[in-house]
Formats: structure tokens, C-alpha cells, sequence
């Protein structure tokens, strides 16, 4: 997998805000809410392929939690960037 | 100092420094709120609270709202993005190179510029390309004049749709033609010969000199000041401004262009509460005197009173009937600024006033009278 071009990761308070945006135009239909750890991943894979593993690895490497609780929330994150189309 | 006031400044900080909070006891975020609305910094604070450990943050509904609040300042900033970008283009295809002013440029300045609030955007076009521009700009999709006065001798407001753009022919209106043509000087060389280009979110903009941008953001502070009332949003600007530019900054030039329009008292007076309340490094506040701390206590009480655009205006508000009784009232408001800013600046005050009666009496007269 890989993350689309295009999109640009704003913090906000207690989310990140991932905005599909150019110099000249903004996709104002879609904007995507993150939490911390989803926008962390979204990050740490900034022009680089990558699997579900490689997520899972990320996640308990920089949070300290279990292998069963990582691949949980990076299935379920993984199917919220699928439908938002912001992943090929 | 209030409790409240010492919580609000501990939140500014963070914000501005982008530094963790430090506050013992429960956050008074009702007041807290209260004040940073009246000085336009709510969305900064907002950034801060929602990252507070859970004992000290706002209730459920209060983080909500202003979560709620920063998303609609995002929008609305990338909304103002898209109407710059596409004036600048316009603008520079007929070989217009406009300057950005305040807004902007300035929040590109703070640790996350989406948080801080902006109203306008505000272009520098110059004298000689003023009204090739407006006719330009008249044309980019959205945009419209809605009033008759849209040209304020210092500007030309077009709205896109709840967005206003200012089109500067001269960034300052001043009344005293000596202090005018000595501005229109700090101008050309600030604004037009040492312009410099900034990489604003992947697009190439101009935006003033250092100095100038330093000594206009404080300039605009103490106008909002003398008029409506200033904000720490405003204040905020000069310290995030000087900040940034620490140890690029032609001091010299600075001081001489305070100097040159009296400015030097007041930078004196804000210049404390900017290192005393917004916590920027002595270091790093060029010509601060502590013998002003006094002047800026008052100053302080004054600011804390006021907030940003919320002076109380009781002859605007109440004018009488009759053109001579307006002339009158509007004559007798002249003293009323004139004491108020006494307490706080004597000289200036003399001065304002001095301007006001020998070359301004009769506009701001009629200004007073029928605007």
C-alpha cells in the first residue's frame, strides 16, 4: 500500500486535520479527521510502501501495547483510509 | 492580577512558545475563555486546552466547542488562502507585485499558524498601481463591492462572500502631513525597496522587511490603541514577530523609524508587558526600559478593560441631533481621547491632540459627524 499524494496533515488541538490540498485548490469535501496514533502512522509512512506488519510494528514500537491491540486498531484504521480513498 | 488573568497568560504562552502549561489548582476556564474572546485569542487557547492533561481541561461540551471552533478557523483559513493565491497570480500577471500585509503573514510566524485568528486579508499595491489593481481584483470570481465608501482613502475593501480583502494604496492613513510624508519614507523602503519573498504553504508571496514588518505590527497595535482598543492578539503579533526575527534585525533601523514617529514611549511601555506577561526573553525585546514598567501597569489595566475593537464609543453611539450640536460633540470626544490617553502617555496624547487640532479637526470632525 501507499499513502496518496496530495494531502496535507494540519494539527489541531486534540486531532490532525488531513486536508486534500494544493496551492490553488482545496478539496473541501474532503477533510479527514485523525486521532494522535493514526496521524503518527499516517507519517511515519510519508512516501515509503508499506503492509498492515508494517503499521502493527510502528504502533507497538512508539505505544507499548500488544501485538493483539495493535493489529485490532491498525485493521480497523486501515479500512477507515481505504474508504476515505486516501490510500492506493 | 487575577487568578483568571495569571491562567489566561499561562495559556498564552504555551501557545505562542509552543511550551507545555503550567497552572496549580482548577483552571477558571469560564473567565478564562471570556477574556481570551475579548482579545481574539480564543482559537489560540483552544490549541492549548485540548492538549491539557485530563484533571485541568475544560468540560466535555466546553472541548467540543472548541474543537468545533478550530475547524471552522481552518476552513476559513484555507479559504482566504485560496482567494490570496488566485489575487496574487492575477495581480502579478499584469505585473503587479503585491505586498501582504499583517493577517497572513503573521500567523505564518506562530507555532501553528492555523490557530490564530484573522479577519481580512490586507495587499499593499502602492499609489501607481492602486486602480489597475482594484479593477482586477473587482473580476476574480466572488468578489464585490457592497459599498458606496468601499475606497477609505487608505484602501479598497472587496468582500468574497464572507471573506474581505483590503487593497492598500498607502498602509497608514495619518493625519499630520509632516508624520505622514515621514511614514510614507519608513514606507517606500520597509514595503517596496527591501520587500523580501517568503515561501507561504508551498506559494512564493512578499511580504515587508523584517523591520518594517516588526515596526508595522507594533505601529498597527498602537493604532488599535489610539482608536478602538487593542487586543493581545495584536500584542501577541509584535512579540511573535520579533521573536522570529531575533538576531536578523537591523536594531538601528528600528529604533530610528520609532524614533522618528514618536513611537519610542509606547514600544517602552508594551515592551514590558510583551516580556512580563507573553513571556518573550529580555534578550530578544530591542530598547525595553524598566522605568516604564509603571507607565505599563496602566497600560496594562487599560488593555485588560478594552480588548481588541471594544472601546466603548459613547459619541459615536450618541450623537445629537443638529449639525452644529454634532460639531460640538465631536469636538468635545477630541478632549475626552485626549485624557484618557494622558493618563497612560502625556506626550502622545499632546500630540494626538496637537495633530487632531491643526490638521485634522475638520476631517475627523466630519468624520465623526457623518460616518
Amino acid at each position: 500500500m501507499k499513502r496518496r499524494k496530495g494531502y496535507a496533515l494540519r494539527p489541531l488541538g486534540k486531532e490532525f486535520i488531513l486536508v486534500a490540498e494544493g496551492v490553488e485548490a482545496v478539496d473541501f469535501t474532503r477533510m479527514i479527521s485523525m486521532n494522535e496514533s493514526a496521524a503518527f502512522l499516517w507519517k511515519a509512512v510519508e512516501d515509503k510502501d508499506f503492509e498492515a506488519e508494517t503499521l502493527v510494528d510502528l504502533l507497538m514500537e512508539e505505544y507499548d501495547i500488544t501485538q493483539e491491540i495493535a493489529e485490532k486498531d491498525v485493521a480497523s484504521l486501515l479500512q477507515t483510509w481505504k474508504e476515505a480513498n486516501i490510500i492506493d | 492580577m487575577s487568578v483568571a488573568e495569571a491562567q489566561y497568560f499561562a495559556l498564552l504562552r504555551s501557545a505562542l512558545w509552543d511550551i507545555p502549561v503550567s497552572i496549580e489548582g482548577e483552571v477558571e476556564w469560564n473567565t478564562v475563555m471570556k477574556i481570551a474572546k475579548h482579545h481574539t485569542t480564543s482559537v489560540l487557547l483552544s490549541g492549548v486546552a485540548s492538549q491539557m492533561t485530563e484533571n485541568k481541561r475544560p468540560s466535555d461540551s466546553m472541548l467540543d466547542e472548541m474543537q468545533s471552533v478550530m475547524r471552522l478557523n481552518l476552513i476559513n483559513h484555507l479559504k482566504q488562502k485560496l482567494i490570496l493565491v488566485s489575487a496574487v497570480k492575477l495581480l502579478r500577471e499584469h505585473d503587479i507585485e503585491p505586498v501582504l500585509l499583517k493577517g497572513f503573514g503573521l500567523a505564518m510566524l506562530y507555532p501553528n499558524p492555523n490557530l490564530r485568528q484573522f479577519g481580512d486579508i490586507d495587499l499593499y499595491v502602492g499609489l501607481n498601481n492602486f486602480h489597475e489593481a482594484c479593477k482586477l481584483l473587482r473580476m476574480l470570481p466572488g468578489g464585490y463591492n457592497w459599498r458606496e465608501e468601499g475606497d477609505t482613502g487608505k484602501h479598497y475593501n472587496i468582500e468574497f462572500g464572507p471573506y474581505p480583502m483590503e487593497i492598500h494604496r498607502v498602509s497608514v492613513d495619518l493625519l499630520d502631513p509632516k508624520e505622514a510624508a515621514i511614514y510614507e519614507s519608513i514606507e517606500r523602503e520597509g514595503l517596496l525597496e527591501k520587500a523580501q519573498r517568503v515561501d507561504f504553504e508551498g506559494f512564493e508571496l512578499s511580504i515587508p522587511s523584517k523591520e518594517f514588518v516588526v515596526f508595522f505590527t507594533f505601529f498597527h497595535a498602537w493604532h488599535h490603541f489610539l482608536t478602538t482598543g487593542v487586543g493581545w492578539r495584536q500584542i501577541s503579533d509584535v512579540a511573535v514577530t520579533l521573536h522570529t526575527y531575533h538576531g536578523q534585525l537591523d536594531c538601528d533601523k528600528l529604533y530610528q523609524w520609532l524614533a522618528a514617529m514618536h513611537l519610542l514611549k509606547p514600544w517602552q511601555a508594551f515592551g514590558c508587558l510583551i516580556v512580563d506577561h507573553l513571556g518573550l526573553p529580555e534578550t530578544e525585546m530591542p530598547f525595553r526600559k524598566i522605568s516604564n514598567r509603571r507607565r505599563a501597569r496602566k497600560l496594562y489595566d487599560r488593555i485588560m478593560a478594552e480588548g481588541n475593537f471594544r472601546r466603548p464609543n459613547h459619541f459615536k453611539r450618541n450623537k445629537p441631533q443638529g449639525t452644529m450640536m454634532r460639531k460640538l460633540h465631536a469636538f468635545i470626544g477630541i478632549f475626552v481621547d485626549f485624557f484618557q490617553l494622558a493618563d497612560v502617555f502625556p506626550g502622545q496624547a499632546l500630540r494626538e491632540m496637537h495633530t487632531a487640532l491643526k490638521a485634522g479637526l475638520r476631517k475627523k470632525i466630519q468624520k465623526n459627524c457623518f460616518f
